[in-house]
């Protein structure tokens, strides 16, 4: 029977505290993602969820039922790995990409478009990695859009961003990712 | 007519599917005709399409446990899954003993049986846990026949312990792999 956070939540707050097991089963691979995308440690990113649905467990009473569960608690996520970054400073080995030199424009040429024979999965397994290269600020966005499938919207609420901005982080991040894999790709080919 | 060519937020809220019918036609009468945007689009699905079927991370397999202990929750587990979950162990115990007995037995620490001259090391050891296991079945086979005769009627007997020893093994490998298939809540 597939239920609703909103319905589990509700017989949490009715005092059948197992039930939240369900609710960590249900999102903890998302979060991980999430986590592990921003973190880059797949053990910080571990405690760091763990610390979330500790967190998120605490607070359910004041948990409003208007908002969804899953904006509220990637908030949380989100937010804690931000502190987790900021404590760790570790961002200034991140490529710096392209932020202040943002071409909107296309060329006749457009120097990243793909070889035609490429494999799907190498490809895949290339964005994977490459994605870890991108700023923080893309990668967020990227991760909370493909892999939490969240929209534009969801997004904002999340990040506390405007819509233009969150689309332009997607945009840019998008555009970032296929360069850094173009390059890549050439590359390994050279 | 190609005109100018299409900006990269146009393209990509292509790729979303963000523009609304007239423009998304516009969009594509623009890609059929210019080569240059034709390529970037194809690039940029390409990497839309691989991000949307990028597998999710995984957790550790006691994840969701870790979480219900930090908070104080008891994990729902069933009386048969408690049961089950310490065979493992039960089956450890008996390998390690049979071991040890073996070595000890090998070794002439425990003597056995007499052995004769010809009679290596790797023999005695290896008849010590033969004679070792068969005491341990022998033993389970008396105590199963005593209090759980109606077991012995037919092939029952054989059918449950094999799916007990099957059961036990599995949840063995389990652990050693890392519980990664396994889970208790």
């Amino acid at each position: 029977v597939n239920v609703s956070d909103k319905e589990l939540i509700e017989q949490i707050q009715k005092g059948n505290a197992r039930i939240y097991a369900q609710l960590v089963k249900r999102h903890k691979d998302r979060a991980f993602t999430l986590a592990l995308r921003l973190v880059g440690d797949r053990h910080d990113a571990e405690e760091l969820v763990q610390d979330a649905f500790v967190r998120a467990y605490r607070s359910l009473d004041s948990f409003r039922g208007d908002a969804k569960f899953s904006t509220w608690f990637y908030r949380i996520v989100y937010n804690l790995c931000m502190t987790r970054i900021s404590r760790r400073r570790t961002q200034s080995d991140r490529l710096d990409l392209h932020d202040d030199v943002w071409n909107d424009s296309l060329t006749d040429a457009d120097e990243y478009s793909f070889d035609e024979k490429i494999e799907n999965d190498e490809l895949m397994s290339c964005i994977k990695e490459e994605i870890e290269r991108l700023p923080i600020q893309y990668r967020s966005v990227i991760t909370l859009f493909y892999a939490q499938e969240m929209s534009y919207e969801e997004i904002c609420e999340i990040l506390q961003l405007p819509v233009g901005t969150v689309k332009t982080n997607l945009f840019r991040g998008r555009n970032a990712l296929r360069e850094l894999v173009f390059s890549r790709l050439k590359g390994e080919l050279v | 007519m190609i005109g100018k060519h299409l900006t990269m937020d146009r393209l990509n809220q292509y790729v979303d599917n963000r523009l609304d019918a007239i423009e998304a036609s516009e969009v594509l009468v623009h890609l059929k005709e210019c080569r240059a945007c034709l390529r970037t689009h194809e690039s940029l699905a390409k990497v839309d399409a691989s991000l949307r079927v990028l597998p999710l991370e995984h957790v550790h397999a006691d994840f969701t446990r870790n979480v219900l202990t930090a908070l104080s929750i008891s994990p729902q587990t069933s009386v048969f899954f408690r049961i089950v979950e310490h065979l493992p162990y039960v089956f450890g115990l008996m390998i390690v003993i049979g071991v040890m007995l073996a070595a000890f037995i090998g070794t002439g620490v425990i003597p056995l049986n007499p052995s004769t001259e010809t009679e290596t090391r790797l023999d005695r050891a290896w008849n010590a846990l033969d004679h070792s296991l068969t005491a341990t079945v022998t033993v389970m086979n008396s105590v199963g026949q005593k209090y759980f005769s109606f077991l012995y009627s037919s092939g029952t007997m054989r059918l449950v312990l094999m799916s007990v020893v099957s059961v036990g093994l599995m949840f063995l490998l389990d652990r050693f792999l890392g519980r990664r298939f396994l889970t208790r809540v």
